[in-house]
């Protein structure tokens, strides 16, 4: 079953008088269990696509299926339960929210769905485990490293089980060894937990891993290779 | 969710400790300013209150029909006796006095002076009904054996220029419409220190001016009734109004009897109100320029909320957990000043006596120069919850415009 | 008229026995006191007079025509100046009322009222209401008869009765022995300080009476001030029904 599925996806910006492409006539599939980025040159529209995938943008025209859900018929409301249930997310900038601990801050979603307390903290225990942060749970996010707050927000992202995770240039602000290792993390998880990834990245060390590698050029899909 | 939420909301609000402080310490000036005034208030009304119906109306009053807006004499109660008997036995009242009240003229062999005359039953006077009672400075108060006598003040005795012993000839319109005068003796003086008191107030033995007046034994022209506090004076009117039947008379609150005080207090309390809604104007101002800027300062971080997943209204409800808190905060600080400074004014109070002069008095009614503050429970609480709902309210659209937040353009922020 | 004659005639015989006998003081005193009081009286009365009245602040003059009936009525109205003509006074027995042409309003005086000033001078209304008996309030005591500037005199003091309703402490009065006409009221209070005195002046023949037509009033405590009043003219038993003094008389007149 595919879990993205795109189709003749365009959109236009208005920036003053002229209209600007971002994504045209974009058409893609992405199945379960993928581990997939997106690459491209500034403004090729890797972000705009990422953004339409986690319905946070609205195509101006085409259609955007996630699990079989036309997005374009969802409400806001419907869009923004969409986002906490189905996609996970994971920003350049780490972006926790600094008042809650590592812990708090990977439960948060789960807390949004209102999911039981104690199923919670078994499932939250058991990734930040997993990822290597079990005993740094309590520290605040300005108490981590870059990499482990990554690790965190990565945790945030898949405690839901969301159908994928949408990673915008997670390794920009990591060091190169902190980014292997968290890059080795999520292969990992990809591989263990089946959860489908896409990135959205111009870092060579992402591509490398990449099973497979679309490449947009001015909006539109100018590759898309498996390897 | 929502116990995550306000643990949330509370990390948040100490992020920024000192402008947190400093707005809490704003809400908490707010409700020491609002207590302060309003208890001082509350005090000197209290008090005006209180010695207003010493002068003889009472917190409540039976009277004939109409006697507080045309006091003529043809206008008298009947069955007085029976109708004191009745007032004193009914629930809530402390005490009641029969009383006579009418105009007319004082002279002496010097001068000629109008005055107000009253009949009392010397034996239902107390010093905390009369004022009068309270305030005699030579000679003696009237006994109940008096006949041709009379208590007069400091000021008529002086613009008359007699003194104890010396005799008073008034004169009135008796029951008929008739002019009538009648002589009697200066037993004693009082000083009240109200000027208008002093120099036109008469107190008579009640038989005696029944006797002039041409009144009947069981004739007067109301009963006063002193209640514990003058703020039930409405209520009590009304069950008396059940209970007990009044034949051609009513029964009126102070707030009737004496409605020049109540306007006058009423003003006053409005001046204040809307003084104390411009403070609070203002501390709002500050609350949501304070919350406005701690929402705006996290468009980003909300923006991600919103992204991830989070409802916009959890995000409005997670600003006003913030104001709810602050609020709290305010009002514990303003609580902690405020027990202090009740102390201080219960036991001490503010001596504005160098201000206000020597004859102190608003509407005839003398104020008493120190200041205390009084608080009625019901005060506390509508200040607690107005300045609580005052921040709220202030911060209302601070958290409506965190959920406006559109995550895609907060997210493009750096 | 008849009457008049004859409470004149029974006084003197009765002067005439008690200063013979002279024992009681008090009873001869009275007599003379009753004289006086009854100077001005008759049954009714129409007379024209003068008021003259000074003060700090100002000085007027208004002339005036009054009618009398016994001690209960009494209708005095205003003649100059123009500004105040048609002004009346109305006593029907312990009531006075006041009638305004200008405005057209008739005001009753209230008790409170009865403290104000008549007409600007030093009589207060209250002057004009307790016209009454002397010796009804007053215990009466002959004191001497004497000689003054004026030739023989009586002295009486009068003490007012306890339950009199009258501010004085005591009154003096000068009596001409002749004539039975008073010279000198002092009016005192009761530590015995004097208050005002009237003084009587110009004995002329009104009518069939020898009166003194100037009366003078002088406040003790201002004493550059008075009140005068001169009878131009007086008629006495003057045929007058009672239906004269009535409020609706106020107007028409």
């Amino acid at each position: 079953m595919s879990i993205i599925e795109i189709r003749g996806a365009s959109k236009i910006y208005r920036q003053g008088e002229v209209a600007v492409r971002a994504l045209d006539n974009v058409d893609l599939t992405i199945e379960k269990g993928e581990f997939s980025t997106l690459c491209g040159p500034s403004g090729s529209g890797k972000t705009t696509l990422l953004n339409v995938i986690g319905a946070l943008d609205v195509p101006t025209s085409g259609d955007i299926r996630i699990e079989n859900v036309s997005l374009s018929r969802l409400s806001k409301t419907a869009l923004s339960h969409l986002r906490r249930d189905r996609i996970g997310f994971v920003f350049q900038s780490y972006n926790l929210v600094p008042v809650l601990s590592a812990y708090e801050n990977a439960e948060f979603i789960l807390v949004l769905q209102g999911v039981k307390a104690h199923e919670r903290r078994e499932r939250i225990m058991s990734l930040l485990h997993e990822v290597g942060l079990g005993k740094l749970a309590h520290r605040r996010p300005n108490e981590l490293s870059g990499g482990q707050q990554q690790r965190v927000a990565i945790v945030r992202a898949i405690a839901s089980h969301p159908a994928i995770v949408l990673a915008d240039e997670p390794t920009a602000n990591l060091d190169t060894k902190t980014a292997s290792d968290l890059l080795d993390m999520m292969q990992e998880l990809n591989v263990k937990h089946h959860i489908t990834f896409l990135f959205s990245t111009h870092d060579q060390r992402v591509i490398d891993r990449a099973k497979r590698v679309i490449r947009l050029v001015d909006g539109r899909i100018e590759s898309d290779d498996r390897y | 969710m929502y116990f995550e939420l306000l643990v949330m909301a509370w990390r948040n609000l100490m992020r920024r400790k000192r402008r947190t402080n400093i707005t809490a310490v704003s809400i908490g000036f707010a409700v020491f300013l609002a207590i302060t005034f309003t208890g001082m208030g509350d005090d000197s009304y209290k008090n005006m209150i209180n010695t207003s119906v010493k002068l003889g109306f009472g917190h409540v009053t039976v009277q004939a029909s109409d006697f507080h807006l045309r006091p003529t004499a043809d206008k008298y109660l009947r069955d007085v006796n029976k109708l004191y008997e009745e007032i004193v036995g009914q629930p809530g009242i402390e005490h009641a006095a029969t009383r006579i009240i009418t105009g007319g003229l004082v002279a002496s062999a010097h001068k000629q002076v109008g005055g107000m005359l009253m009949g009392i039953n010397v034996a239902q006077e107390t010093p905390d009904i009369n004022l009068f009672q309270q305030a005699i400075v030579a000679g003696r108060w009237l006994a109940p054996e008096d006949s041709r006598v009379a208590i007069i003040g400091v000021g008529m005795a002086d613009k008359l220029n007699i003194n104890l012993g010396k005799k008073l000839v008034y004169t009135i319109t008796d029951v008929d419409g008739e002019i009538v005068s009648d002589v009697v003796r200066v037993v004693g003086i009082f000083d009240t220190g109200m000027l208008e008191l002093d120099q036109g107030q008469v107190l008579l033995p009640l038989r005696f001016l029944q006797h002039t007046l041409n009144y009947k034994n069981d004739q007067a022209t109301l009963i006063g009734i002193y209640i514990e506090d003058h703020r039930e004076a409405e209520q009590i009117r009304d069950s008396l109004n059940e209970s007990i039947i009044v034949p051609d008379g009513e029964i009126l609150s102070w707030q009737q009897s004496q409605s020049e005080l109540a306007g006058m207090i009423n003003v006053d309390r409005g001046s204040n109100q809307i003084l104390q809604g411009l403070v609070g104007l203002l501390v709002a101002a500050g609350i949501m320029n304070t919350m406005l800027m701690s929402v705006l300062e996290r468009t980003k971080e909300f923006g991600v909320l919103l992204a991830i997943g989070m409802s916009p209204i959890k995000l409005v409800y997670l600003v006003l957990w913030e104001s709810i808190w602050l609020g709290l905060l305010g009002l514990m600080l303003g609580i902690m000043i405020c027990i202090p400074w009740y102390y201080y004014m219960d036991r001490v109070g503010i001596d504005f006596s160098q201000l206000m002069g020597e004859n102190a008095s608003v509407a005839g009614v003398a104020i008493d120069p120190v200041i205390h503050l009084k608080l009625y429970p019901e005060t506390v609480t509508t200040i607690l919850v107005g300045v609580f709902l005052f921040t709220l309210l202030a911060s209302l659209y601070p958290a409506i415009r965190a959920g406006r937040i559109l995550p895609l353009e907060a997210l493009k922020e750096l | 008229m008849a009457s008049v004659v004859l409470s004149v005639t029974l006084s003197i015989l009765l002067l005439v026995s008690h200063s013979l006998f002279a024992q009681d003081s008090s009873v001869q005193a009275l007599a003379i006191l009753d004289k006086v009081d009854n100077l001005w009286r008759g049954e009714s009365s129409y007379s024209n007079l003068t008021m003259r009245v000074k003060t700090k602040n100002y000085q007027r003059e208004l002339n005036m025509e009054s009618w009398s009936l016994g001690e209960e009525y009494a209708f005095i109205r205003i003649l100059s100046p123009i500004k105040e003509r048609g002004t009346v006074t109305l006593k029907s027995d312990v009531n006075i009322y006041t009638y305004l042409p200008k405005t057209d309003r008739t005001i009753r005086l209230t008790a409170g009222m009865m403290s104000g000033s008549w007409m600007g001078s030093h009589f207060t209304n209250d002057d004009l209401v307790k016209e009454s008996q002397l010796s009804e309030d007053y215990f009466v005591q002959y004191e001497h008869r004497g000689q003054s500037e004026f030739g023989e005199i009586y002295k009486l003091t009068l003490i007012p009765r306890e339950e009199s309703a009258v501010v004085w402490g005591k009154i003096e009065i000068e009596v001409d022995a002749q004539n039975y006409i008073p010279i000198r009221e002092y009016f005192y209070d009761e530590d015995g300080e004097l208050v005002r005195v009237i003084s009587f002046h110009d004995v002329k023949k009104l009518g069939d009476r020898l009166l003194p037509v100037r009366m003078q009033v002088v406040p003790q405590d201002e004493p550059d001030e008075y009140t005068e009043i001169v009878y131009r003219s007086i008629e006495f038993d003057v045929p007058i029904e009672q239906g004269f003094f009535s409020l609706a008389n106020l107007r028409r007149r």
